[in-house]
């Protein structure tokens, strides 16, 4: 049950983009379209849920056995660049299909705070390695609701009349803004 | 020392990361719920960007160029490292109030940015005045925004309770307590400084700047002038995530008429071009694509919103003009994603790929508006073509992009086929 | 009227004239509710409406015209959006709240995306929700009658019992609450006006309280109510449920279009509202439940259309535009991987070098911060020292039997300057906060008194449960020396009574029994006054 309640917190209360301000960059760039945000969520979903998984038991195996806790920033960042490198020729290698949804996407989530900031926070808060994994897969998962809803909202503001200084990224900021008011419901839910 | 204190207007003013470039959204939208956080921030990321840009500037010429980008991570997040002991050690408060995002600051576009577009390619001392005007444009732009929240969502400047129940001006006497108890009225919005004002007030800060910018490029394309260097690629260039951080308003839009390739493109194309620009659905429209009528313009692209495919397959043109593409695939795939919005970075490579589909495209009508902006953009091709001789782009790219102009002038003076 | 409009997808084109007689239908059916609100609430009431109507048209006339649209004042969209905004504000509002609240409903909600039919979220429910973010104190004070109280379904809430609400009163509107959502029954005269004018259709409000009521019913019987129907028919009388469900869930432009779409919009409602009231933090839930729901109805309408939703197809078969054919040989992979190598070890060594260099510094600020901390609990002592006699489990067991939640993270003893031994310092983690965990600090001396408390973590509600930082509040913890405290909401009469956070009863709960807890544990080591164990009175 704590299980579950460390996903929903981490999807919908402590939302990564609205509520923590990770993932800013894809999310305002990539959710033009519900196909493209979809395909983005899921690429974060992959990345991110490995990504945590492998880095707190870096963490926990090698670092944190050594002493060499404050290495963690620098090697997070290895890890995960090596990781997305290495999933994606495995993907391209394997998974042909998977590889041509996602494949665009994956090179992109490298430098994207989300990934390195949610591993950063796991080891923070102290959540061993399951934890982690989950915390890591519901925030992955939070990502995905929120830019896919904003690429549904997008889509459909796409041809509205919209204040020519407000066109592009302005108004997409203000429905993000909405978008936060409406996730505050979930505040105090766990 | 003219070139550094140069380098120090340029950050500072003339490309202003946050409010010019728009880059390292995420912490400003973070951090900025105080001026001392937004400040503290601000100057943290200073240090760190004069640190890497020293150290890969002085290491520019020892790097292999296929390690690149992992080798600047590696140098930009060990200073990183290195600082956050310093604050905590010296600054705990404010290591503890920016948290998370100091390590966070490794993925913040502007250091990387800045490392690829200027420290890996020029001198130390520059490079280390680059970054110090960088970093002091990115703290201002923090500062201002924390203050502008703080006061606002909580009645205090740099912590001092201003305004509001219970104000410090309150504490003392004479007129100063008048104007105390006059600003105890306020009532703070507290949303301002929590997550989704940050949202509102960067939205209103863009659109803000969006509205001056197109005013600018306006009147420059109205008085036949030269479009203002915000308005130019070269301020962008080098971003890794230039897709990304936001950066997807008068930089890009303008892009589109100084840009020779594009304009090429969009005369040649005015309907895969469109659905690009439109399938971005973020682009602010400048003057120029003003002229080219939002009517025709939207109708156009209805009709051509069926083919997003169109536009992905013009921009697969593999390597880039930055070297990048080849090692660490984001960049490529930064590109790649950009059939989303045409791009800077793909330049006249682009010509040989947007001729082929040119001539699939060949059979679509053009309403007669758009003719008219044909017209206007190719002379406005014709100018940014003179100015191409100011650009580093390389030979190559020049040659091709003269044939593409010349095969553009006798393909309209064959009647035009589109 | 049925043939006037058309309901087709976005975009809208809204002919003036049907607009306004839907409008005006509307307000009709809302006068019901409107007139016994003022009749409720009286001239608060009355001022908040008119504010909030003639503020609505105002600014919707302003923007129109300083951005030279045609003029839509009207159609009468803004009247409406004023008049429900009103009803959704307490009568305790101040006036400059809700011209805040109309503003930002149609200038940010509704007009800044295209005015109207193309705004994604109820504009009303939107602003009330900013509100509620911006003020949060001042928009969950309802007073009736001059007093402020509890609104019946925040009784429920906090004390479980249905008995404790009149649900007579709920029905006929006679209870505190916003403007125009106490009277379940003028609420449902003005639905059947609207229904039977075929303004609205029944699905998405029966579809939603259906729902809602069967999760209640559900949860009632899972809670060992049984089958209470007074419990259910309290959580439909009460909150906004009535009037979210009929008057703006049902609103065209956010709600979907295709009729499985409804169902599900409808559906989605009552999960929403049903986990919002339960599980949530507020007794209410409707309005972020309905917003919430806004931000769906693209993707809800997407995903319940006939088409196929095979799009994805194409893009997949974009190919491989990464361009990451890297054209790499192997010398050339063992030269960069070198070349990285290197610089990374390199990297490793200057990191090691200067961790150990701060490494004392580090752990000196570490222990000078908890130090300050436990100097403002604790402001006579000289020295701290780690009491060597704490033994976590048993301090585990003693609060356990005690009844507390809480957990002793750290007790150190306070010594004078000549060494002897003046109190303790006990931090204390309470997992009854708001939102996650509340960390304090609080210094007790050696005969029992509670010399101060101070948070070392705090992250609830801005404006509610923040507050317990602030010195007015923890001033009560001052100086008093008491065996356990107890929080009361109708004013503090004696040492023992703490008075709590006005809409933030949980976070005093919280704070509440950790101090008792820190005290109950000061008690068993032997410092202090022996007392009475844990009763705190609190409800919960």
């Amino acid at each position: 049950m704590n299980i579950l309640l460390l996903a929903i917190g981490a999807a919908l209360v402590n939302n990564v983009i609205l509520s923590q301000f990770l993932g800013l960059c894809p999310f305002l760039g990539v959710s033009k379209s519900v196909n493209t945000a979809t395909g983005m969520g899921a690429a974060v979903i992959f990345v991110m849920t490995i990504s945590s998984f492998v880095t707190s038991i870096v963490y926990y195996g090698i670092l944190r056995r050594f002493g060499l806790e404050y290495l963690n920033t620098i090697v997070f960042i290895l890890v995960i660049a090596a990781l997305v490198q290495f999933v994606e020729m495995f993907l391209k290698k394997n998974v042909k299909s998977l590889y041509e949804s996602l494949g665009v996407y994956l090179p992109l989530i490298t430098t994207n705070c989300a990934v390195l900031g949610i591993a950063l926070s796991n080891v923070q808060s102290g959540y061993g390695i399951l934890e982690s994994t989950i915390n890591g897969c519901g925030s992955a998962v939070g990502f995905t609701i929120a830019i896919t809803i904003l690429a549904g909202i997008r889509e459909r503001i796409e041809h509205s009349p919209i204040p020519e200084a407000f066109k592009g990224t302005p108004i997409v900021l203000i429905t993000s803004g909405l978008m936060a008011i409406a996730f505050f419901g979930f505040s105090g839910l766990i | 020392m003219g070139k550094c204190t140069e380098r120090l207007y340029n950050g500072i003013v003339k490309e202003n990361p946050t409010f010019v470039q728009m880059l390292g959204m995420c912490p400003t939208l973070a951090v900025t719920s105080s001026a001392i956080n937004g400040a503290g921030m601000g100057l943290t990321t200073t240090c760190i960007l004069v640190l890497s840009n020293f150290m890969i500037s002085a290491l520019r010429k020892v790097i292999p160029d296929k390690v690149r980008i992992p080798s600047f991570i590696v140098i930009i997040a060990s200073f990183v490292t290195i600082i956050q002991f310093l604050l905590q050690a010296y600054l705990p408060s404010l290591n503890d109030s920016l948290g998370l995002y100091i390590p966070l600051i490794v993925v913040n576009c502007i250091i990387l940015g800045r490392a690829e577009a200027y420290a890996s390619k020029n001198k130390v001392l520059p490079s280390v005045f680059d970054g110090l005007g960088m970093g002091l444009g990115f703290t201002v732009g923090l500062t201002l925004i924390g203050m502008f929240r703080e006061l606002l969502g909580k009645g205090c400047i740099f912590g001092f309770q201003i305004l509001g129940d219970g104000n410090r001006l309150q504490n003392s006497s004479g007129i100063v307590k008048a104007i105390g108890n006059v600003f105890s009225l306020y009532t703070p919005i507290t949303i301002l400084v929590l997550a989704p004002g940050a949202f509102f007030v960067l939205a209103f800060l863009i659109a803000f700047i969006n509205k001056r910018n197109a005013k600018k490029a306006a009147e420059a394309l109205a008085n036949g002038e030269e479009i203002p260097a915000v308005c130019k690629p070269d301020s962008c260039a080098g971003c890794i995530n230039a897709a990304c951080c936001g950066k997807l308003t008068a930089a890009t839009a303008a892009q589109t008429v100084s840009k020779p390739v594009s304009v090429a493109e969009k005369a040649e194309m005015p309907k895969p071009v469109n659905a690009a620009e439109k399938a971005a659905a973020s682009k602010q429209v400048n003057a120029a694509e003003k002229a080219a009528a939002t009517k025709p313009a939207s109708a156009a692209e209805k009709a051509a919103a069926p083919k997003p495919v169109s536009a992905a397959e013009k921009t697969e043109a593999p390597a880039p003009e930055n070297k990048a593409a080849d090692d660490k695939s984001e960049s490529g795939a930064v590109n790649a994603e950009k059939n989303e919005t045409v791009d800077a970075e793909a330049k006249a490579e682009k010509t040989s790929k947007a001729d082929e589909s040119s001539e699939v495209k060949a059979d679509n009508n053009e309403a007669p508006a758009e003719k008219a902006a044909e017209d206007k953009t190719i002379k406005a091709a014709d100018e940014a073509n003179k100015n191409l001789d100011e650009k580093t782009v390389d030979k190559d790219s020049d040659i091709k992009l003269k044939e593409t102009m010349a095969h553009i002038k006798t393909k309209k003076g064959k009647g035009g086929k589109r | 009227m049925e043939n006037t409009f058309k309901i087709s997808s976005s975009p809208h084109v809204r002919d003036k004239r049907s607009t306004q007689s839907i409008m005006l239908d509307v307000i009709i059916a809302l006068l019901p509710a409107t007139i016994f609100g003022i009749i409720n609430f009286e001239l608060n009431a009355m001022i908040l409406i008119l504010t909030c109507v003639v503020a609505c048209v105002l600014f919707e006339w302003l923007y129109e015209k300083m951005m030279h649209k045609k003029v839509t004042i009207s159609d009468l969209s803004a009247v409406v959006t004023g008049l429900l905004l009103a009803l959704n504000l307490s009568p305790d509002v101040p006036v400059w709240m809700a011209i805040l609240g109309s503003a930002f409903a149609i200038l940010i909600v509704k007009q800044l995306f295209g005015g109207l039919g193309y705004n994604f979220m109820n504009p009303a429910l939107g602003a009330r929700c900013f509100l509620l973010i911006s003020f949060a104190g001042r928009m969950t004070s309802f007073s009736y009658d001059g007093v402020t109280t509890a609104t019946p379904l925040a009784v429920l809430k906090n004390t479980g019992d249905v008995a404790n609400v009149n649900v007579l009163h709920m029905f006929l509107g006679n209870i505190p609450g916003t403007i125009g959502e106490t009277s379940a029954v003028c609420l449902l005269v003005g639905a059947a006006y609207l229904l039977i004018r075929r303004v609205i259709k029944p699905v998405i409000p029966f579809v939603y309280i259906g729902t809602f009521a069967v999760l209640i019913m559900i949860y009632a019987l899972a809670s060992g109510r049984g089958f209470d129907l007074t419990y259910l028919a309290a959580h439909l009388c009460g909150g906004g449920l009535m009037l979210g469900a009929f008057f703006m869930a049902t609103d065209y432009v956010t709600s979907p279009i295709t009729p499985k779409g409804k169902v599900v919009f409808g559906m989605i409602l009552g999960l929403l509202t049903f986990c919002f009231r339960i599980y949530g933090g507020s007794a209410e839930g409707v309005s972020y439940a309905i917003i919430f729901s806004n931000l769906l109805v693209p993707l809800i309408e997407r995903w319940t259309q006939p088409k196929s939703f095979g799009e994805g197809a194409e893009l997949a078969a974009q190919g491989d535009p990464s361009g990451t054919k890297s054209k790499m040989d192997t010398k050339s992979i063992v030269v960069a991987t070198i070349a990285i190598l290197i610089i990374t070890i390199i990297a490793g060594f200057a990191l090691a070098y200067v961790y150990k260099i701060t490494k004392k510094p580090i752990s000196e600020a570490e222990q000078a911060a908890k130090e300050e901390a436990y100097k403002t609990v604790f402001a006579d002592a000289d020295s701290f020292e780690s009491y060597a006699d704490f033994d976590a489990d048993a301090a585990a067991k003693i609060l356990k039997d005690a009844g507390f939640n809480d957990d002793i993270d750290e007790v150190v003893t306070a010594k004078s300057s000549d060494g002897s031994v003046l109190g303790y310092v006990v931090t204390v983690t309470s997992h009854e906060a708001y939102s996650g965990d509340l960390q304090l600090a609080m210094g007790v001396a050696d005969d029992g008194t509670t010399k101060g408390i101070s948070f070392l973590s705090l992250a609830e509600t801005a404006g509610l449960g923040m507050e317990a930082d602030t010195d007015s509040f923890k001033s009560q913890f001052a100086d008093k020396n008491v065996s356990q405290f107890k929080y009361t909401k109708s004013g503090a009469t004696v040492d023992e009574e703490i008075d709590a956070l006005s809409g933030a009863t949980i976070t005093t709960n919280a704070v509440t029994n950790a101090v008792n807890a820190g005290l109950t544990y000061v008690q068993s080591i032997g410092g202090g006054s022996e007392g009475t164990t844990a009763d705190n009175g609190g409800d919960k």
